[in-house]
């Protein structure tokens, strides 16, 4: 099996951090830009990536592929990941295995794919324009769903190791997506788990999320809880050392909050195998 | 790919109020039936919007009041779907919207004000021109040349006291009552660095503006000034002013065509 690079572990870039990252230097192996925020002229969001990125390996992620429309690819978004790829040189990039919209319209959200055969082909021959364009693999990551479609011929996780197989892309294993929509959906993680590909797992997001009772959503704006914690710990013991970060995207705390969940993804991983030194 | 696109097209249909149709492609099971499951990505679509548009305008909002704010964004989110990529630009159309909206002149002035703010803070990046790159070009030179203002340069003319209430309330939490002025004055807005600065002009100021964001020479630029001062103090006022717009950071070079 090819030896997948590993970063450690890391956290997700947010404006109301950028000083502290730069007073403080804190002790993160990496950080996970999102791409969108940073496709701007100019002014402070670049400002202090070009900064942060002197002292911290980034990795590229992105929110409007929409790898999943029947609307054509959008060629100057495109142009635009490409450009800030070369200028942030990012250890990777990915964004998400959904769609955002049609008819040139955006819903600003990660809407959830038919896991059909007919999406599987369009997806696949999409990430492989992709990929071309870029000139790297990317990764794709599993999103949290609230409903199944009738017309699905396969579970969520078949259809991710099929699109990742065929298209020879890398995937971004968000474990509380995959806890959010087994519990949304009622089926057991493990088997999640156990369908998705060894050798194309090359990140890991942990998250929180929002609890209504029959239902979770997946609002990034809490602490990871402890089954996902869990989870976690199952997920290293299947696949062994990823790089790992905490997204945290709303209701956003002190910088010192989430480097305590950092912490706690690193001691979960020491416990779970021997974590590789960082070079 | 048909299926796909008729299932896409039904479901953001459902977002955008449009259709029920997408309802028989989702599977129905208790506890949580069909449509309260897409009612989760609908009011996501929704709050996300209106998050968005408060963000850009808190000030404005402060002035409306919550509910109100909520009134009119609800009316834009359903007239302005999204065309943007970043969620970043999408309240760019509200204070035109408002301007049909409401007969309220400082409610579209104060969305115009926030919102031009928004796009100085990530305009495009570029060197400036120095008071001493100016000194080093040759005086024989001056009058053909025109200036290359600074790229998050905004200019506004507002008729009401927008600004005023913007800075009490971000200053003090204080909100002034809003008053129409008897005439319009101009405004710029910029970033100087990493600070963003707004500041009103004088009609003299503001004609040296114009003239120089039409890219007219400097020639021009003296020749205009003979409306505001005499002849003798036309040049002292010229050279005053670009002296003041290069400090702060306004013009980044010059052109001699």
């Amino acid at each position: 099996m090819k030896q997948r690079p590993y970063l450690g572990f890391g956290l997700g870039l947010r404006p109301d951090h950028y000083e502290t990252i730069l007073e403080e230097h804190p002790p993160l192996d990496w950080f996970e830009i999102l791409t969108e925020n940073y496709l701007v002229p100019g002014g402070k969001p670049l400002y202090f990536l070009d900064r942060i990125r002197e002292n911290y390996p980034l990795v590229m992620h992105g929110v409007s592929l929409s790898i999943g429309s029947c609307d054509p690819l959008d060629k100057a978004y495109l142009q635009d990941v490409k450009n800030l790829i070369s200028r942030v040189e990012p250890a990777w990039v990915s964004d998400h295995l959904c769609w955002t919209g049609i008819h040139d319209l955006n819903m600003h959200d990660l809407l959830p794919l038919p896991y059909t055969m007919e999406a599987v082909n369009h997806i696949v021959s999409r990430i492989q324009e992709v990929q071309d364009y870029f000139g790297r693999q990317i990764l794709i990551e599993n999103v949290s769903s609230y409903l199944t479609y009738l017309n699905a011929e396969m579970e969520e996780w078949e259809f991710l190791a099929e699109i990742a197989k065929r298209a020879d892309c890398l995937i971004l294993l968000d474990v509380n997506n995959i806890y959010v929509s087994s519990y949304n959906h009622m089926f057991d993680p493990r088997d999640y788990l156990n369908g998705i590909p060894k050798d194309r797992v090359q990140q890991i997001h942990l998250a929180g999320h929002s609890n209504q009772g029959h239902y979770i959503i997946d609002t990034h704006d809490a602490p990871v809880i402890q089954p996902v914690w869990d989870l976690y710990a199952l997920t290293l013991e299947h696949f062994g050392p990823i790089s790992t970060m905490i997204e945290r995207d709303d209701n956003i705390p002190a910088l010192s909050e989430l480097l305590k969940e950092v912490e706690q993804a690193r001691q979960i991983a020491k416990e779970v195998l021997e974590v590789p030194t960082v070079a | 790919m048909r299926e796909l696109q008729k299932l896409q097209n039904d479901f953001q249909n459902y977002l955008l109020d449009k259709s029920n149709a997408i309802m028989t492609a989702v599977v129905d099971i208790e506890p949580v039936p069909a449509n309260i499951r897409l009612n989760v990505y609908r009011d996501g679509y929704y709050l996300r919007l209106l998050e968005a548009l408060e963000q850009d305008y808190e000030v404005l909002r402060a002035l409306m009041g919550a509910e109100e704010f909520d009134v009119i964004a609800r009316d834009y989110i359903h007239t302005h779907p999204s065309h943007f990529r970043s969620i970043r630009w999408y309240g760019k159309d509200l204070s035109f919207f408002l301007k049909e909206k409401t007969n309220q002149l400082c409610l579209s002035e104060m969305a115009q004000f926030e919102w031009l703010l928004t796009e100085a803070f990530d305009a495009a990046e570029s060197d400036i021109l120095t008071v001493e790159d100016m000194a080093a070009i040759p005086p024989k030179k001056w009058p053909v040349m025109r200036f290359i203002l600074h790229p998050s340069l905004r200019q506004l003319n507002l008729q009401t006291n927008a600004v005023a209430i913007w800075q009490s309330f971000k200053e003090n939490g204080i909100l002034l009552t809003p008053e129409e002025t008897q005439i319009s004055v101009p405004w710029i807005i910029w970033r100087k660095e990493l600070d963003i600065l707004f500041c009103s002009l004088d009609p003299a100021e503001n004609d040296m503006l114009q003239t120089l964001s039409a890219g007219m020479p400097f020639k021009k630029l003296c020749e205009g000034l003979g409306k505001w001062f005499d002849e003798e103090k036309v040049a002292m006022q010229a050279a005053l002013f670009l002296k003041r717009l290069m400090l702060d950071h306004l013009i980044v070079g010059v052109k001699y065509k």
